[in-house]
Formats: structure tokens, sequence, C-alpha cells
């Protein structure tokens, strides 16, 4: 199945445009959406997953009008909100079998061994009886999975999952996502590259609401080859470099390496460089120099 | 920092959106309040904005607007933790004072801002409404700000500052919200404690200081003024008041330092301890190859889930701390009140069934209705507090799961609060000795009356919290909601129930007559608000706040699209059903009944007067007999009569018409014979009939006038009662015509006058002339009559009415009764009817009866012993008794009082039958009740005045006199000064609230409070005074003269001057002071002291101070000299109880204005001495009569 966005529109009443012309379409497997703070991430997400309303636009998961048939999508959907809470004094066992009754599990045995088989694989399964008030931010990540996953969703929306985490979660949560069926529609936003370009075989880029770029993390980084441009000068010097279409800045053990997109060096110091996701999204994203 | 902080957080308050709409919503309210005549606090007769108006209003509403400072002070800091922003102001070097303080400051300013909506809504209002005629201008009297900044300063600070820091510390200590609605509750408790205690006069000092709001304080200080002294007095800060302000801003500084003493200044604790996850790496089985799983959506599921999700929220919430002790708080509560379940002069009433479910009408729906409120909002806002909603809102359920598992947690919370309710109340029963526990009648009532009721209004509420969308907007909402609709409304004259949103009306249960009518009414307002309830309850599933959807206009955009064909046809229909219902209960309560409003009720008899007074004093036959034959069907709510009525000319002309008015309630009324109907008036009653032939001069002729009472359907307000399944009461007014035009039917409240368009009531005229002399006080269509009556009931009732059975038979399946009277009575009767058992005794040869209900047996030797010792009393010290019989008859607690009828009693099961006798110290009312009404059959049986001012003293009067002396043989003089107590403050207490503006007593006119409260503390010192044997020797004297009289009637000018007559001339003065003027003494002990003598007695020093007022219609008094004999006395160490002092010398001594010295020698060891010591005489405040001695 697929998921088809057409000109997709949202204007907040403070006037913010958070979606403009947003068109996509997403197949099967995992889709990295990336952008800045803001970008408009989870606005796409809150409404492909029946939580916001549009102005305007289509949002098509195979026949179902996603803006229209929002029982339908919830069937089929898996959702896991940027930000969430859990009852504190609900053990994670009660709460995931709360949910899978929800998503209409309605036979007991099957929802025993669904629960059971997810707590397991989130590791959570020794604190299953353990109320949830008490769940550090990683465990809590992987339970949001777990419900997610409840019921064989077709459609799995995963909003900044990773935020927060430490390396070890981090990775731990990396390897839950993989594991998900190649069947299905995972949507996955971040503003953290390395996720996607570890995770995605497709991507999209959006900006200020707008859809800077898709394809696959491969694609992305080809269409940059030849282009990328760095050089390590000192710190003080960034002034001296703005007029050479610079797209980051970072520091690298003391030096600043500037990145310079161009179809030739510079002027003649940069060093050729292979294109890393990095810098097609700060391509992509616009300037974002640091300092200046 | 402080400073920083401060106004950081004042600027930050100063613009969220709710202070101001608290702001508007005080103002407006107290603005509103301004112009209304209906909502007013405090007495009606003063100005709009006398000072202790205004100050009631201030305080009333600030009570009220407690969850605004609940709102306010409790998310002070919680906000901190509901926002996880705690960490950056912690990490800050800012110190905890300045946070504390910083914080509480500026709150406590936004709030105080806010609450000078309430003064200024007043203030703008008493300005602006007079200025465009919106109200009276002389209902405003002097006005300055200052008036209503004064009860802000002095009750509305202190209490913002009190109940602030209660919320603020209950809710930073335990940064909970719920805790706050507890403290709420707390708060509530005190108040509504300190208000049921003050009903013992014992306690009223006591509790004014236990009401955190400073309200029974008030009215302790204020409970005596007078119209004149409310509308020029400001409350004053002294005395109780004072005291009260002082003891609950201690409280509140201590509970502050209390806080800012355990409050730590860094994070806190998490609630669980953080789990060490076992990570167990090797585990890996794929997420890919997850168990497969069906999943259906049918609505069984659908119902299971929902139920399944309702369950877990209550259990959720029952487990809580907060809820179990606002729960609890309504337990004790309970108790409280039904342990202190008081029927009349704090003698409590057995703790039966009814009793205690009617307290639980009031009190603890209260209760209810705040955890509906509260747990309303935390149910609609559990998800998004705990920021679960994404995730639910993207799951595969309908909305109606959500909002129906919501609306069914409240419903199992409200099923648990009436169990609670019911298991309490048996509880209680046991407990006071009370073991017929009807359970039927609790499940009934609780479960198929009480629980609607509240399921209905915790939808209603959950509808409001979906729409408002701002959780404390929303509580004030529901707020705003009970107030209206439950007591503004009826106010206003809006008083049909079929908008008067979620309310079901009430009931009265009755032991005799069960639920009588009421249950078809209950029943389909049910079913009418029940589909209402699914309406609103669609309509929030439409509006439901699903997503992240920030504004009115996406949610309406949802609505849209909510609103499927499907949804609306069934709303369609629902509403269909809903107008159907309405119609079918307007067919009933506007076509098969008549809708009648107070306002209304007002107006028809506003026209009364204005088309009909002029007939007055139209010359009309009197009624001479009256022969009854009455048909009554209790088990279908009907009889039928047939009345044969003798009319006969006792004017000196021929008269060629009648004149009458007819009671408008009958179904049909009609007179055979009378001649031709020249006049009817159907609306109101009025007709004249043209005799066919004139009526000469003592001719009389008989008429025969039919009549008959069919209840159908249900009414809106009232039910015609008369008819009862089980004790029916019917009264001779309601089914036979008044032949003339009755006074008694006259609008006479003056403000209410004023609204008709009336000019002011022409009362009666004073005594002192002529003008009135030929008119009867009571019947003046009648003065004596001979009566006859026979009357059939279904077969297992008995009927009754005054007269002597004669005989009783069966016929056709019903029981007939034949009375007759062989001595003539007033055009006064009525017949009862019921399921009986009879109590039988004699006084010598007067057969006593007490037809009582099964059950109700409790004081039946209290009653029985009242009618002997009044019919001893009075028929040894004023006259022979005129029957050989006197009966009480119970009837239904439709309405409370007992009313003599010649030989017969009605007496209601509310006013002595379940009153608890068992503890000795406590007044025998049901006694002194009977003793009253006995009395009566002297005093208006006997004798009763002209229609003049002040010949209620010849009745009423007199008939509590009769009760006073019985009682005082029977229970001791002692005893008398507890019920006295009462007595004075009731009558000091109601002087303020008489509309007409107080007369002497020998000017009475329809005053409760001065014919029979005023009577007995005056009544009671004459006797006292001129001897209790020459009193009654008077009395005698003048109803010997007057026994039995036609016209001229005597009046109390009469009656003084027989009383005058038996008066020795050095206390005639007592006359003049008790019933010709409204004198009061301000009387009081300074001092008193004693040392032993010689001879081993003991020499006590007492210094009084007295003075002596007289005081106008309103209540303004006067200094006058005088020399009066009041008694001087010293008490002994107190015996057993309260009122039992022992008496070690009383004497009266002649007192002079100012100071007065007494040296008395008396025998044993004195403790206390004083002047008036027994509060005889009238004094407002008698605590200072008595002083401790001293050892000198």
């Amino acid at each position: 199945m697929q998921l088809s966005i057409k000109n997709l529109n949202k204007t907040y009443s403070n006037g913010v445009q958070a979606l403009k012309n947003v068109s996509l379409d997403i197949s099967t497997g995992m889709f990295g959406l990336l952008g800045p703070n803001g970008a408009g991430k989870s606005s796409l997400m809150r409404t492909i997953a029946t939580l916001q309303e549009a102005d305007s636009g289509e949002v098509k998961m195979g026949n179902i009008d996603v803006l229209n048939q929002k029982e339908e999508v919830r069937k089929m959907l898996g959702y896991l909100p940027q930000e969430f809470g859990l009852y504190p004094r609900v053990s994670a066992e009660m709460l995931l079998d709360h949910f899978a009754r929800l998503k209409g599990i309605s036979n007991s045995s099957e929802r025993k061994e669904i629960v059971k088989a997810l707590l397991q694989r989130t590791n959570l399964w020794e604190s299953r009886k353990k109320n949830l008030g008490g769940y550090s931010g990683g465990m809590k990540q992987r339970f949001g999975i777990a419900q997610a996953l409840l019921g064989n969703p077709k459609l799995i929306i995963v909003d900044e999952p990773t935020a927060g985490l430490d390396p070890t979660e981090r990775n731990r949560f990396h390897n839950l996502l993989s594991e998900i069926s190649e069947n299905i529609v995972v949507i996955l936003s971040t503003h953290i590259i390395d996720d996607v370009h570890s995770l995605c075989s497709q991507l999209a880029i959006i900006s200020k609401g707008e859809v800077k770029m898709t394809g696959t993390p491969q694609q992305a980084v080809d269409s940059y080859r030849g282009r990328i441009w760095k050089k390590l000068i000192a710190k003080n010097e960034l002034g001296k470099y703005t007029h050479f279409n610079l797209v980051s800045n970072r520091l690298v053990a003391g030096q600043m390496e500037i990145t310079s997109v161009s179809t030739e060096n510079p002027d003649g110091t940069f060093t050729a460089s292979e294109p890393t996701l990095e810098d097609v999204y700060f391509t992509v994203v616009g300037n974002s120099l640091v300092g200046l | 920092m402080f400073l920083q902080i401060f106004s950081f957080e004042l600027y930050y308050r100063l613009r969220r959106p709710t202070t101001w709409i608290y702001f508007i919503l005080l103002f407006g309210l107290m603005l509103w309040m301004m112009s209304s005549d209906n909502v007013t606090f405090g007495s009606k007769n003063v100005y709009k904005n006398a000072p202790i108006s205004v100050t009631l209003a201030l305080t009333f509403l600030g009570a009220f607007g407690m969850l605004i400072i609940s709102a306010m002070f409790s998310v002070t800091v919680q906000r901190d933790y509901e926002m996880n922003i705690y960490p950056l102001f912690f990490t800050t070097p800012i110190r905890k004072t300045g946070y504390l303080i910083g914080r509480f400051c500026a709150t406590f300013c936004i709030t105080a801002l806010i609450f000078t909506g309430l003064p200024l809504g007043l203030y703008v209002g008493s300005v602006i409404w007079p200025a465009f005629n919106l109200i009276d201008a002389t209902k405003i009297g002097p006005n300055s700000f200052a008036l209503y900044l004064h009860p802000y300063l002095i009750f509305i600070l202190p209490n913002i500052f009190i109940a602030g820091t209660i919320f603020f510390a209950v809710a930073t200590l335990s940064r909970k919200m719920l805790f706050a609605y507890l403290a709420n509750v707390i708060l509530l408790v005190a108040y509504l404690i300190s208000l049921n205690l003050q009903s013992d006069m014992e306690n009223i000092k006591r509790v004014a200081l236990l009401d955190p709001f400073g309200i029974g304080a008030i009215s302790e200080v204020t409970r005596y003024w007078t119209v004149d002294e409310s509308n020029i007095l400001p409350v004053p800060f002294i005395g109780t008041i004072l005291v009260n302000r002082m003891i609950w801003i201690t409280v509140g500084v201590l509970i502050f330092a209390f806080c800012y003493a355990v409050f730590k200044f860094k994070s806190p604790a998490t609630t669980g301890k953080k789990i060490k996850a076992i990570e167990s790496e090797g585990d890996s089985v794929s997420l890919s190859h997850l168990p497969v799983t069906t999943t259906t959506y049918a609505l069984t599921d659908h119902v299971a889930l929902m139920l399944n999700g309702s369950w877990v929220g209550f259990v959720n919430i029952v487990r809580q701390l907060p809820f179990i002790g606002i729960v609890l708080g309504g337990v004790a509560f309970m108790f409280f009140a039904a342990t202190n379940m008081e029927a009349l002069y704090g003698t409590k009433v057995y703790p039966v069934t009814y009793a205690l479910l009617e307290l639980t009408k009031g009190f603890f729906t209260l209760f209810v209705f705040i955890i509906i409120t509260f747990y309303s909002g935390e149910l609609v806002w559990n998800e998004r507090e705990l920021k679960l909603d994404q995730m639910f809102d993207t799951l595969p359920v309908p909305n109606w799961i959500p909002f129906w598992s919501k609306a069914f947690t409240l419903f199992f919370i409200n099923i648990l609060l009436v169990t609670v309710i019911m298991l309490t109340s048996i509880f209680i029963q046991f407990l006071m000795g009370y073991s017929h526990i009807e359970l039927l009648l609790y499940l009934k009532t609780l479960y198929l009356i009480a629980l609607p009721q509240y399921m209905l209004v915790s939808i209603f509420a959950l509808f409001i919290q979906t729409i408002i969308n701002n959780k404390f907007v929303g509580h004030f909402a529901m707020v705003i909601y009970y107030a209206v609709f439950y007591l503004v409304l009826p106010l206003l004259g809006f008083e049909h129930y079929l908008y008067r949103l979620f309310n079901i009306p009430g009931y009265r249960y009755s032991d005799m007559n069960s639920f009588g009518q009421y249950l078809s009414r209950i029943g389909w307002y049910q079913l009418y608000w029940g589909i209402g309830a699914v309406i609103l309850a669609m309509i929030s599933q439409l509006l439901w706040q699903r997503g992240t959807n920030e504004n009115l206009k996406s949610r309406f955009a949802l609505l849209r699209q909510n609103l499927t064909g499907r949804v609306s046809v069934i709303l369609l229909v629902l509403l269909l059903i809903f107008t159907g219902t309405g119609g079918w209960i307007y067919y009933n309560s506007n076509v098969l009944n008549k809708y009648s409003t107070s306002k209304g009720d007002e107006k028809s008899q506003a026209e009364y007067e204005k088309l009909y007074r002029k007939f007055l004093f139209q010359p009309n036959p009197k009624v001479a007999g009256i022969q009854v034959k009455l048909d009554l069907v209790p088990e279908e709510l009907r009889y039928s009569a047939v009345t044969l009525i003798t009319l006969q000319n006792r004017t000196s002309q021929p008269l060629d018409s009648v004149f009458m008015t007819c009671p408008t309630t009958l179904t049909t009324g009609e007179f055979d014979d009378l001649g031709k109907i020249i006049y009817n008036d159907k609306k109101i009653g009025f007709r004249i009939y043209k005799l066919s032939k004139p009526l000469q001069p003592n001719d009389s002729i008989i008429v025969t006038w039919r009549s008959s009472l069919v209840l159908k359907g249900f009414p809106n307000g009232q039910y015609n009662n008369t008819i009862a399944y089980n004790g029916s009461f019917i009264h001779s007014d309601e089914f036979v015509p008044y032949f003339g035009y009755s006074q008694d039917n006259e609008l006479d409240a003056k403000d209410k006058r004023k609204k008709q368009g009336l000019a002011e009531q022409i009362k009666p005229s004073d005594p002192e002339t002529n003008i009135g002399r030929e008119m009867s006080e009571y019947f003046d269509d009648a003065d004596w009559i001979r009566y006859d009556c026979i009357v059939s009931t279904s077969p297992n009732q008995i009927a009754i009415s005054p007269g002597y059975l004669q005989k009783e038979w069966t016929e056709n399946g019903r029981k007939y009764f034949h009375y007759k009277m062989d001595a003539p009575i007033l055009n006064f009767y009525s017949i009862l009817s019921g399921e009986y058992e009879v109590a039988r005794d004699k006084y010598k040869d007067i057969n006593l009866e007490i037809y009582y209900h099964k059950g109700h047996g409790y004081n039946l030797t209290s009653m029985m012993d009242g009618m002997k010792d009044a019919l001893k009393y009075a028929g040894e010290n004023f006259s022979p008794y005129q029957f050989r019989q006197a009966r009480i008859i119970e009837f239904p607690r439709y309405a409370s009082f007992a009313q003599s009828f010649a030989n017969t009693v009605p007496f209601s099961e509310s006013i002595g039958f379940i009153a608890d006798l068992r503890d000795p110290e406590k007044i025998d009312y049901p006694y002194y009740v009977t003793a009253h009404e006995i009395g009566h059959q002297w005093w208006a049986h006997q004798v009763s005045g002209s229609r003049q001012k002040g010949s209620l003293i010849m009745t009423e009067s007199m008939a509590q006199y009769t009760a006073l002396m019985v009682m005082k043989h029977k229970f001791g003089a002692d005893k008398m000064r507890k019920f006295l107590k009462y007595e004075q403050d009731r009558y000091l207490a109601g002087r303020q609230l008489d509309p007409n503006g107080e007369y002497p007593l020998y000017h009475v006119l329809n005053q409760q409070h001065i014919y029979y409260q005023k009577a007995s503390c005056v009544m009671y010192a004459m006797q006292d005074y001129i001897g209790e044997e020459n009193f009654d020797k008077a009395m005698s004297a003048f109803i010997k003269a007057n026994q039995f009289q036609r016209a001229p009637y005597a009046n109390s000018v009469d009656y003084l001057d027989t009383i005058s007559h038996y008066t020795p001339d050095s206390l005639k003065y007592l006359i003049t002071d008790m019933y010709k003027t409204i004198t009061l003494y301000s009387n009081k002990c300074d001092s008193a002291s004693w040392v032993k003598t010689a001879d081993g007695k003991y020499k006590v020093t007492i210094n009084v101070t007295a003075a002596k007022f007289r005081a106008d219609s309103a209540g303004k008094e006067t200094a006058i000299p005088f020399a009066d004999y009041i008694d001087i006395g010293v008490l002994g160490k107190e015996i057993h109880g309260k009122y039992t002092d022992k008496q070690l010398y009383l004497q009266k001594q002649l007192i002079k204005p100012g100071k007065n010295t007494f040296v008395v020698i008396v025998n044993e060891e004195p403790a206390k001495a004083g002047i008036d010591v027994y509060n005889k005489l009238i004094d407002r405040d008698t605590d200072d009569n008595l002083a401790t001695i001293v050892k000198g």
C-alpha cells in the first residue's frame, strides 16, 4: 500500500503556514522526514495521523481518503507522538492490554499473546508489572513503539522518537525500528540526520512547510557528488569566505571546517569531499552558518 | 529578587484572559443583582444598598467565588510542575523566600483585583439603574463607594487571603490539583456546619467563629437589627466579627508559614522508584514476525471497551486520596446533620428513613454536584494532561467511546455515592437507636430518583467541559449553571421545569401517603431530560476534542465531518422524541392543570382586589347551616360533594342577590337553585347570583351547591394534595364558596403590591374606632353555624369531620360516616380520611382520640397529656369546654401545621408525631402544640374578635398563653426559660423581615413573630407580674362577656380593658409597655460580688445598669425615662443542665434608668447574679443580664 499526499496546505490561526502545497509519495518501508525544528514535520505527521485538519489537499492511503475516512485510517495506523505521557499508576502490561483492546483486538488470548510478544521484544517484559510512572525515557519510548505496533498496522508514524535518548537507548530504538516489517509504511520524522541515513529507504527534506527534496538517501547523496568542497580555516577567518556559497560550518578540533557547494573548487584551496547526507541537508534547508 | 518574581507573575496573570473573564463575571453578576428585585441578600425591607445587604451580597458571592480563589492560587506554583519548568527556576540563584512570597503576593493582588468586581458591580448598579429608572430610586439609600469598600476590606480581602493560603499550600505541597478540590470541600463543610449549628441558639456565638467566610459572624452580630438600623449602620468590625477575622487570618498565616517551612526548593522525587531495567540483549526476536492478530470493530466490542475504560477510570479515581477525602467530608457532614436534625425548639426528630433521605437531597446532593463538577473536568482533561491524547486519538475507536466511558465513570461514581448515602444513613439510624429501616424506600429514592438526576447532571457537566475547553472556566460555568437553573430562574418567575435544564422537579415523601402523586411527574421528566442528555452527549461527541486542532473553527469542521447522514437522522429522531415528551409534559402541566407562577398568582390576587374590593361592604346573606354529603374516592384522587347551605338575611333590608368567591381549584361547582347567575368571573372565581325572589330580613333559604374535584395528570408546581391516597385533608374553603369578598385573598407584601400597581393595602382599622366592629375576624360570611356531614370513603379508611359520629356503615363497597355537631361552630370545617390507628382516652367525660398513622405512635402520651392538661386548665380557669370530645388527626406532611377545628385538630405528621422526646431536657413540643390547639377551642371557637387590628391577640396569642401555662405547670417555670428564649429570639429576628413594619401587640396584623412569639414573652411576663390567678380571672371574665357573640364583636381594646381592670395601678404601665407600644430594655449586670457575713450567710452586692426604649415601626429607638419593677436575682451553682440554676433570691425591685445597686443576703454560696435573670422582658442582649459573682 502506498501513501500519497497531494497539495496539502495548513495555516495556523497565528498566521504561520505550516504546510505549503506538500506533495509526497511514500511507499512501503521506512520513510525519513528530515527538517529543522518548526519545518512542519509534526504538522504533516499529525495530519496523516488523523489528529489535525488540513485546510486543503488530499492524503490517500491506498484507496482510503485519510482526511475524511479517519476511522478507516485509524484501523491500520500505529502512531508514536513526539511527546507523550503515560498513566503513572498503571502497569505497562495493563496499559498495553488496554491499548490492544482499543485497537480492536478483542480476542483475549490473541491479545495476551501480542502483548507478551511486544513487551518481550521491546525488553519491557521484566518490568511489565511496574507502574509506568517509574519508567525511564528509553523505556517509555520502547513502550510507545510497542503500542504503535499493536494490531498489525499498515502505517506507522514515529515522530522524533530518539530525541532525548542516550546513545545506548537510541541504538536500541533503532534496532527495534529496523525490524519492523518492510511491507508497511513507516514514517519517521527526525532532525537527526544519521538516523535517517541508517534506517530509511527513502527520505524527504522539508523546510518552512515545503518539501525541498525527496528520494532515497543514496540518491540524495549522489546528486551532490562532486559539488561538495570543504576547508579547515581559523575560527576568525569565516568572514573572508562568506561569498563562497557556504552551506555549513562546524568546529573540528578547534578549527573551523566550512562546506561550500559548487561545481568547482571555489578558490582552489578547498578540498573535494564525498557528500554526506548532512551536507545535502544543509544545502537543501538553506544557509545555516553559525557564528556570523 | 522578590520584586522580579512578583512583577513577572503580575504581568503574566494580567495577560491571562481568565483573569478578566473572572472579573467580568463577578462584576456582571453584581450589576445584575443590583437590578433584580427578586435576588436580594438579607431583608427585603431595607435599601438595596443598605450596608448589611451589601455586606451579605459580597460575602456570599465571595464564598461562591471560592472556586476562583482556588483556581488562582492552586496553580501559582503547581503550574511550574505541570509545565515541567520548575528545574529552570530551582537552578537559578533565586531563593525560596522570593519565589514563594513573590508568587503568592502577586496572585493575591490579582485575585484581589478580580474580586473588586463585586463592590464595583454593586456600586455601578446602584448608580446607573436608578438613573435609567430600571429600579425604584427609593430603594437606594445614601450612597457612596466607601459603603461598598468597607465590606470588601474587612471580609473579601481576608477571605481571599485565608482561602488563598489554604489552596496555595495544598497545591504547592501536594503538586496535585485534586487536593485543592479537597480543600474546597473542607472549606465548604466548615461553612455548612457553622450554618447548620446556628439553628440551635446555644451555639450561635460559638459557631460564628467557625465560619471561615465570616458570614456566620455577620448574622450573629446583626441578628436583631431592625430595618432602621440595617439601613444606616455599617457592619461593625468589632466583637464576634473581629474575633472571627483575627482567628482566620491567623490560621491563614500559620498555613502559609507551614507551607513555607515544608516547601523544598528542589526537584520533586519521582513518584515511583526508578526501575532498573533488566536488559537481556539476547532476546532479539524480530519485530517483523509478531503474532498476527485479528481486529474486530463490532458494536459489542465497542460497548465492552467503553465499559472497560469507564471501570478503569472509576477505579483510578476511587483510589485517589482526594476523592476519598471529599466523600468522607460528605459522610462526616451527613453524620453531623443527621444527629442535629431538628424539628422545633431544639428538639430533634427520630431518624426516620425519609427524613435522612431528605437531608441527602439537600446537603449530599451538593457534594455529589461538587464531585461531578470537578471530576468531569478531570476526566475530560485526563489524557491531555498526561499527554496521552495523541496516542488515544489515533486509535480506531469512535468518538462515543471516550465520551461515554467518561460518562460511565461518572455514573459509577454516582452509584458509589448513593450507596455510600444509603449505608451511612442506615448506620446513623442504628447509631441513634432506631431500627425501622425501610430498605425499599432507600432503593427507590436513591437509585430511581436521586441517581438519574445525578447522571443527567454528569452528562451535562461533560458536555460543558467538552464545549468550553478550559477546565477551570468549565468548573465555573457549572457553578453558574447550578445557580441559574436551580435558584435564580424560579426567582425571576421562570418556573417551568421544561426549560430548567436537567432539573427534575421535586417531591415530598410522606410516611402516610408514600410518594403520593409525585412519581409520574418524576418519571416523565426523567425521560424528557434523559433524551435531552443523549442529545447533548451526541453533540459532545461531534465536537469532541480529538487530535490537536487548536481553534473552534477546525472543531466545527470536525463536526461537519462527524455529522454523517445516519447521525443526523438519529439526532433528528431524538429531537422529535424530546419534543414529543416535552409536549406531553406541557399537556399535563399547562392543559390538564393550571400553570401558575408565583408572579401570575400575585397578578390574579391583585386583579381580585382591583375588581371586587368594592363589594367588601356589600350586604349579603350569611351562612347559618351546612350539611355536607361528600363522596371521596381517594384511590382515584377525586371527590364529589353536595352541600346544603342555609343562607340567612341578617340585614334589615331585603336582599335580591348573592355575592361569592368560589374556589378556582374545583373541577365543577354549581348551584342547583340559587336563582340566576348574572356575573361569573371564571378565572378569579367571583360570581353574583340574582335570587328568584328577594330574601327578606331574618328569612333563610337552603340552597344546594354541587362541587367536584378530579385530579388529572401532573402540574408544574405544587400538587393539589388535598386528596391523597392515604391522608386526604379537605378544608371547607376548598369546596364551598366564601359568601362575599374575602380580604384574606389580598396581596399583603408591600413590594409585591407596588409591582402589581396596587396602592398601599387598606389595613383593618384600629380597635380604638368602631369601623370593622361589625365584621368577624375570621369568617365574616357567617358567625355560628349548624353542622352536619356525611362522608364516604374507601373501605379501609376512616373519614373524620367535626361533630360526633352518629352512624358508620358500608354501602356499595364504600364506607360511610355521619357526623353531626350539636353546638354552634364557626363556619370552618374540614374532612379527613386515611388508614388510621386510633388511640382513645378520657378526661372526665370528654372522649379523647388520636387518629395516627401506624408506626407514628411515639408521642401519643405527650399529645394525650397535652389535651387533658389543656382541657383541664382552660376548663377550670376560663370557661367550660363546649364539646364532649376532642380529637387529633394526623395528616401527611404536605403542610406542617396543626389547625383547630371544632372538637377536631388535624395535626401534620411532621410536627410532633416523630419528635424524639427520649431526652427529658428537650422541649416537648408535641405537648406544646397540642395544648395550643386545644387552647383554640376557647380562643377562637368560643371567642373571636372583630375584623380590626389586634384581634389575633384574643385567638392566637391566647391559645399560646394557654399552652404556656399548661407547660409551666407540667415542666416547671425553670424549663420555660429555654422555651421563652427561643420565642424572644424569633420575635427579635423576625422584626427586620416583616414587610409591614412592626405594630404594637394590640394592633397586630398577620404577623406571626408578634402574635405568637412576642405574645409568648408578653403574656408570660404579664402573668408573672400580676399573678397567674389574677390574669386568668381577667380572661375568664372576658370570655364570659364575649362568648359565642355575634356582631358587634369584641376587640383588643376591650381585651386590654379587662386586663387593666385586674391590674394594680402600680403595674398599669405594663399594659402600655407590653401591649400598646414597642418597648425594649437594655438591662445589664455590671458586676456582682459577695462577702460572708458573721452569721455564715452571704451578702451579695449587685450593680446593674438599665435602660428602656420605645421603638417605632421601623425599629428606630428612643430612650425613655422609667421607674419599673424588674427582677433582681441571685442564682446558685448549676444543679443539672443549663436551664436549672438553683434560685437563691428573686425579687422585683424598682429600677431607675442608669446604674442601680442592690445588696441582698442569701443562704448559700452564690454563683451568678443579675437583673431580669429569667429574661422576662424584651432585651436584645440577654447574655449580659447575668454576671458571675466574685468573692469580694
